[in-house]
């Protein structure tokens, strides 16, 4: 979409979807190395010592990855759209944290609940 | 679209739509493209969910830590971040009217991505030959499903980008061609995103089990 | 409408935009069926052939860039104006 034929036109309401630039897309392919490379080294060294925390340090990093790659490659912005990307965006993670960690719980209720006990205590 | 209302001599209100103001060709597109984005996002959640919820179900069939090589998701991994960063460029490139360097750009991003497939395809032929087949268990029977998904997406990805090599080469970089180059943009990026995710929850987390 | 009083406007016509004539979606239908009964009745070959089929007719319709066209005002007014009449004539 070119930028200039646009401001001309005094429609310029959908092109605030930004491009970015060449410093912003290499700030966010340094970003993106390092929130992966930290985490496959966490996991790969075993240094945190504890898999709880281990598994809870690379879930942040995945978030922080997730929300880099959204800023500087997908460019997110609340004005994007006049805003109406970041209420679909807003709508979806609703959508998906309820459809995740609803049936992650639900299952592992029924799991715990429902599993006859004489399975149960070989396997788990 | 505006209905205007105008009181006539008879007293009774007029109606008509004042003025359908036209609208460019292709204005609505990236909310409409974003917005088919967020409802795949919603197809992966629910495979997510589904692994989560079979991930530890393992039929006493080999477990991740038997299968998954770390090392090998890891190269996976820096192949579609390459490719993301390589878009970019031909991204930058296409705003600077540079055909050329964008085809280059463009080519190279899918050989990337044509990487990524070839060594999932052969990790996924490496599973199955041990036996690890989606039939084996529900941990494999999720596990298949996921990635393969994302792989199918990537594979389609592919294409879309030869076709729009295709027509760049053919048609220019007219608008048409960078409203459709920033559509597939989008969606290069967003898979890299939903890789974020898999490479977590199914790879790393996988080994820590 | 006619009963809160709307007329027909006699000036003002715009042109119109138009969506472009196209047989692809009819086809894509045809062969998403096709699809579908190969599927369904295990018949691969029907199934394999069709799903080509319809990569091949969807990426053949993203090289038409001529999707819209307008009919231009003077069209517009020369079909109302003959409508406009038709009415005079018929009271």
């Amino acid at each position: 979409m070119n930028t200039e034929t646009h401001a001309a036109t005094a429609d310029h309401h959908h092109d605030d979807h930004a491009h970015g630039s060449l410093s912003t897309y290499l700030l966010g392919f340094v970003l993106s190395v390092a929130l992966t490379a930290v985490p496959f080294w966490l996991v790969m060294s075993g240094a945190l010592g504890n898999k709880q925390v281990t598994a809870l340090v690379i879930t942040v990093f995945a978030i922080v990855q997730i929300v880099v790659h959204m800023i500087y490659f997908l460019h997110m912005s609340p004005k994007s759209e006049n805003g109406w990307s970041m209420m679909a965006l807003i709508f979806t993670i609703v959508m998906v944290v309820i459809a995740m960690s609803g049936s992650v719980w639900v299952m592992n209720h029924l799991n715990s609940n429902m599993m006859p006990i004489h399975q149960m205590t070989g396997t788990k | 679209m505006t209905i205007a209302i105008k009181p006539t001599q008879s007293g009774e209100p007029l109606f008509y739509l004042a003025d359908e103001h036209p609208h460019p060709e292709g204005w609505s597109t990236s909310l409409g493209f974003w917005i088919y984005l967020m409802s795949d996002c919603l197809i992966f959640a629910i495979l997510f969910a589904t692994y989560g919820v079979l991930s530890g179900n393992y039929a006493a069939g080999p477990a991740p830590k038997d299968l998954f090589d770390l090392s090998l998701v890891a190269v996976n991994t820096t192949m579609l971040l390459l490719s993301s960063i390589t878009y970019g460029f031909a991204m930058l490139t296409m705003q600077q009217n540079k055909i050329g360097q964008t085809q280059l750009w463009l080519a190279i991003t899918g050989l990337f991505g044509l990487a990524f497939i070839g060594i999932e395809l052969t990790e996924f032929a490496h599973m199955i030959h041990e036996g690890a087949t989606p039939q084996r268990s529900a941990f494999l029977s999720s596990f298949f499903t996921l990635v393969a998904t994302h792989g199918l997406h990537v594979t389609f990805g592919l294409v879309w980008l030869v076709t729009l090599m295709t027509q760049v080469a053919r048609f220019g970089l007219i608008e048409a061609n960078r409203r459709r180059l920033m559509c597939l943009s989008m969606f290069w990026h967003f898979l890299d995103v939903v890789w974020i995710g898999v490479f977590t929850f199914v790879y790393l987390m996988g080994m820590l089990r | 409408m006619k009963k809160r009083g709307y007329q027909r406007p006699l000036t003002g016509f715009k042109p119109i935009h138009m969506p472009s004539s196209t047989g692809t979606g009819i086809i894509l239908a045809g062969l998403a069926t096709a699809m579908g009964f190969g599927l369904i009745w295990y018949i691969w070959w029907l199934a394999a052939l069709s799903f080509i089929a319809l990569l091949v007719v969807g990426i053949g319709h993203t090289f038409n860039y001529h999707r819209d066209f307008d009919i231009p005002a003077e069209d517009v007014i020369r079909t109302e104006d003959a409508r406009t009449k038709l009415l005079a004539g018929a009271k």
